[in-house]
């Protein structure tokens, strides 16, 4: 399970707190593909973070019994110095798979060839995404989080892509953050819209543009 | 708010024990700053051993040129080798844990990865191979000739795990106090630099000191660790002077406050 508890996160800004999360409690559903909409500024990377873990919230507690990946295709977490299959294994440890599968799968999805055993560091930032992206895609995660970015290489590679996400979204649980409506259409099933703090869920992806939409135009007005 | 059914996961995955999870991202991190560390360069290591060599190199030629080959009964490069050693170990531990309170570590992108796991991993690997170097050095004088005879392996290790558990606790205050207020850091800079160098017992013991100004170097913990570290590595060394269960409250109290101090600081960073 992941699941937010009554999760509270604000920003200092000079004298002024932003409340940027503000008491939000969500189960996400297994084996579902969730969008979370959110405009700029709503506070999108910062409830990635706090879902992955990578930042703490102020109140509340973050539940996570499940396999949750890390952001994918990020490759920050990455240390350069280190092959891409010394990169690998560690991710492998971190998680407790089998070495010898994450890197045959990481490869095959990646074609990295050669450069599989060379270091990070002399990866072009393509072959840097498409490594990151397969990595991810190596290790069966119950929960995939997804921060916008899901395409990466040419056309060809896309298409591999894309057919290894949909498989994925039978089997496991999408965590997908996005501004953009079409992203979600393409990718989920339900979707959430976070405005002010809140996140308001939907069944039908409709309704959750129908208030995305309204948000994004009030403040234009306003 | 509805949300749909079975949004729960079977029951039959298994799940590790948060101990074992533990125990994995620790042993990924030290493999991995190892490996990034020392492993691509050949010379890795090498550099660790160059920089106590050449202050242990310098030292001794200096009080060769001033006619004294021995200090507090022990030959020179020995009672200097005790003290740098575990001295730069401290150093090294500090700067590692102050440096790894500072920036978003990208590797806690990894939800299982907290700053705590890559503190405690940057910290091993450097108390590993700072004992690596003194264990080198302290082979490499009996082999050229130093004869000694080691008295207590154990209160040696005791003093060299004090002696980082204090390097961890001062990281660890000092780090979370400069997340907030960052302009500290120069000023901890100072005082971490050459006061400690000074006051510490690298080149002298607490015995050698006028009393007056040994009461005050007393309150160095570090002090108290070299000195325990010098006399149960060598038997014809002894001190009066070291007060272990001041040094174990000290590394306890600033250890527990600076994990409240990071907790509380770690939640305000922006």
């Amino acid at each position: 399970m992941i699941a937010l508890e009554n999760v509270t996160k604000s920003y200092g800004l000079g004298d002024q707190t932003h409340r940027v999360l503000d008491n939000i409690s969500f189960r996400f559903p297994y084996r579902k593909s969730v969008g979370i909409l959110g405009a700029n500024g709503a506070g999108k990377s910062t409830l990635i973070r706090i879902i992955g873990g990578a930042d703490r919230p102020d109140t509340g507690r973050v539940i996570r019994t499940s396999r949750l990946s890390w952001p994918m295709g990020y490759s920050g977490g990455f240390q350069g110095a280190l092959t891409g299959r010394e990169n690998a294994r560690f991710v492998a440890r971190i998680y407790g798979a089998p070495f010898a599968e994450v890197e045959r799968k990481t490869n095959e999805f990646a074609e990295l060839g050669h450069y599989f055993d060379r270091p990070l560091l002399s990866y072009s930032s393509g072959m840097k995404s498409r490594f990151a992206m397969s990595l991810s895609y190596a290790l069966d995660f119950e929960y995939y989080l997804v921060d916008e970015a899901l395409e990466t290489g040419d056309a060809r590679l896309k298409e591999k892509f894309r057919q290894i996400f949909k498989e994925r979204r039978q089997t496991s649980s999408v965590i997908l953050v996005s501004h953009n409506e079409q992203t979600i259409r393409k990718n989920c099933d339900v979707a959430t819209v976070l405005h002010q703090g809140q996140l308001h869920y939907f069944d039908d992806l409709d309704d959750a543009f129908m208030l995305y939409r309204k948000i994004l135009f009030k403040k234009k007005a306003a | 708010m509805t949300q749909s059914q079975s949004n729960t996961a079977p029951s039959f995955v298994k799940r590790d024990s948060a101990f074992t999870v533990q125990c994995r991202v620790l042993h990924a991190l030290i493999l991995r700053e190892l490996k990034s560390r020392y492993g691509n360069r050949r010379l890795g290591f090498l550099w660790a051993l160059i920089e106590p060599l050449m202050f242990i190199s310098v030292f001794v030629a200096g009080f060769q040129l001033i006619g004294r080959s021995a200090q507090g009964g022990i030959a020179a490069p020995l009672f200097f080798v005790a003290g740098f050693c575990p001295f730069f170990m401290f150093r090294d531990v500090y700067s590692q844990v102050f440096g790894g309170t500072k920036g978003q570590q990208s590797l806690m992108m990894f939800p299982q990865v907290t700053r705590m796991d890559i503190l405690v991993a940057k910290m091993i690997v450097t108390v590993l191979v700072s004992i690596l170097v003194f264990i080198v050095l302290m082979v490499g004088l009996y082999c050229l000739g130093y004869d000694y005879e080691i008295e207590d392996i154990l209160g040696a290790m005791i003093g060299v795990f004090l002696i980082c558990a204090i390097g961890f606790g001062i990281g660890l205050v000092l780090g979370a106090i400069t997340i907030r207020y960052e302009f500290l850091s120069s000023i901890t800079s100072l005082f971490m630099g050459r006061p400690l160098f000074l006051t510490s017992g690298l080149f002298f013991s607490a015995s050698m000191l006028p009393p007056k100004v040994r009461d005050i170097f007393l309150y160095n913990p570090l002090l108290h660790c070299i000195e325990y570290i010098r006399s149960s590595l060598f038997l014809s060394f002894s001190s009066r002077y070291v007060d272990l269960p001041y040094v174990i409250v000290f590394a306890l109290v600033l250890n527990s406050f600076g994990l409240m101090l990071l907790g509380f600081f770690e939640r305000q960073r922006k």
